[in-house]
């Protein structure tokens, strides 16, 4: 017997080291040094992605994916502010309260959210309003994440009207704002809260919804698992993630993510001298229009009479998009690609050019996007403090032998 | 008998984890540079973010005079860091130094 116990301590000895060694392996630190930063890192639920910060997790789509209309939920960009992100949350727990200037509070579990509204669907882009800021002009530094193209994506959202939930609640008659707080906490308490609001015409007439489905499938957790406010047309910084905390206001919201934090100037360009910032500034709303290029990547090689499919995709604030044109020729002469499906105003609309290059050497591709409003996306962009709203043509480089 | 209650425990063992998400965040260990200050750098500034959320402000570009200056007081003003005008100084000191 002594025999049979001995060998089953040992077994479990060794079971045990091996879930420690195990455990060791998973979570074993990565050393980054800032030769090779920023990487690309693997998150859970995440593919590889471009990594500016792990703590709070900013990871960047790489520019290949915006060939696709849709962006995989894998590869879809993260974006927190504060660093006590929400990585656990138990659904049977969790809550939506609508509270403040309401005919009753109200607490609505995801159950009562997916059984007592009716469920809407739409593609909307997600931009993050410094997307395309590592672009702004080299001497003129502008603060904050040095994103590149893919601060950005488009997926399908499923979820429920908000204004169908605040009604719900009954909105007072006096009421002119509402708020929303999410789950993410900043580590020190006194660091202000991500609390943002919207007018509340834009909540009640317009067409937003909380959505607690991405393409089909739960959010996920680092994109704003379980519920999401989605404000189609507006930058990603007014769509909360998390939301769990929903007030009816009947006076501004004046926190600092109100005041202070995603100010544009206040002009038509939206842009300032750096040494004299403008004096009137706003907050960010609307996004501007803009096409890139998703493949080839820059500095391809193609053989001189080869067919190369140069694609990408184009946006803008919601009303949708009339024509990608392409030129070869520093934007002497354009052309028009063809544009994939429709798939809604506020979506990525696909666009694709065939090019049989004739000669050899290098070809400058630039690529413009025009709405159905008429806004083209311009030749250059003028500087703002908070390096928002870069939408220059896009150009890459073909290198033809 | 016995296997149903079995089976109850069994669906009550998954659905506990149906419900409730989970990730854990992966660790990493910034490499950063030796140097006068290095130790109230990380007291102060790493207990809210990673290195990353800081060098990534300016990289690759001209950054002014006063950059690491501006940065700080932006945190102490605007995020209510904690930081005692001492360390400010050690910190700005140590990024001027280290991080131009």
């Amino acid at each position: 017997m002594g025999s049979r116990r001995e060998f089953l301590k040992k077994g479990m000895l060794l079971a045990g080291s091996l879930l420690v060694a195990d455990k060791v392996f998973a979570s074993e630190d990565k050393v980054i040094t800032f030769d090779e930063y920023p990487t690309m890192e693997k998150y859970p639920g995440k593919t590889n992605l471009i990594m500016y910060s792990d703590r709070p997790p900013l990871l960047e789509t790489p520019k290949s994916y915006f060939t696709k209309a849709v962006t995989p939920n894998d590869a879809f960009f993260v974006r927190w502010h504060l660093a006590d992100i929400p990585t656990k949350v138990d659904i049977k727990k969790w809550r939506l309260k609508i509270k403040g200037n309401v005919e009753r509070e109200v607490e609505l579990s995801m159950d009562d959210l997916k059984t007592k509204f009716e469920p809407v669907s739409y593609y909307a882009v997600c931009q993050c309003s410094g997307n395309g800021r590592s672009f702004f002009q080299k001497d003129q530094l502008v603060k904050g994440i040095q994103w590149k193209h893919g601060a950005m994506g488009n997926a399908l959202w499923t979820g429920v009207r908000l204004s169908d939930v605040l009604r719900y609640a009954g909105v007072k008659p006096d009421s002119i704002e509402v708020a929303f707080n999410g789950l993410d906490k900043a580590p020190y308490p006194k660091t202000p809260d991500v609390v943002r609001s919207l007018h509340i015409d834009k909540c009640l007439y317009e067409d937003l919804i909380l959505a607690y489905e991405m393409n089909g499938e739960d959010i996920p957790l680092l994109n704003g698992y379980p519920l999401r406010l989605i404000v189609p047309g507006w930058y990603a910084t007014h769509w909360i993630k998390s939301v769990t905390e929903i007030t009816v206001l009947n006076k501004e919201l004046k926190d600092f993510w109100m005041t202070k934090a995603y100010h544009i100037p206040d002009n038509a360009c939206h842009c300032e001298d750096p040494e004299k910032p403008a004096k009137r500034r706003r907050i960010i709303s609307f996004m501007n229009v803009k096409a890139v290029i998703g493949a080839p990547e820059d500095n391809a090689v193609v053989k001189k009479g080869e067919v190369v499919k140069i694609a990408g995709v184009a946006f803008d604030r919601g009303y949708g998009i009339r024509d990608v044109l392409i030129s070869f020729d520093n934007g002497r002469t354009w052309k028009q690609t063809a544009l994939g499906p429709d798939l809604g105003r506020y979506s990525f609309r696909e666009w694709f050019y065939y090019f049989r290059p004739q000669e050899r050497g290098t070809v400058n591709v630039m690529v413009r996007a025009i709405s159905n409003s008429g806004e083209m996306q311009p030749f250059d962009v003028k500087w703002n403090k908070g390096g928002y709203m870069w939408n220059k043509v896009d150009s890459i480089k073909i290198k033809v032998v | 008998m016995r296997r149903f209650i079995y089976i109850f425990a069994l669906i009550g063992f998954i659905s506990t984890f149906a419900f409730a998400k989970e990730i854990n965040l992966p660790y990493y260990e910034w490499k950063l540079k030796e140097g006068k200050g290095k130790e109230t750098f990380e007291q102060y500034c790493l207990m809210c973010h990673s290195p990353g959320y800081i060098f990534n402000l300016a990289k690759g570009k001209n950054k002014p005079r006063n950059l690491w200056e501006q940065v700080v007081h932006h945190m102490v003003h605007e995020f209510k860091a904690p930081i005692p005008e001492d360390a400010q100084k050690k910190i700005i000191n140590y990024l001027n130094n280290n991080y131009r």
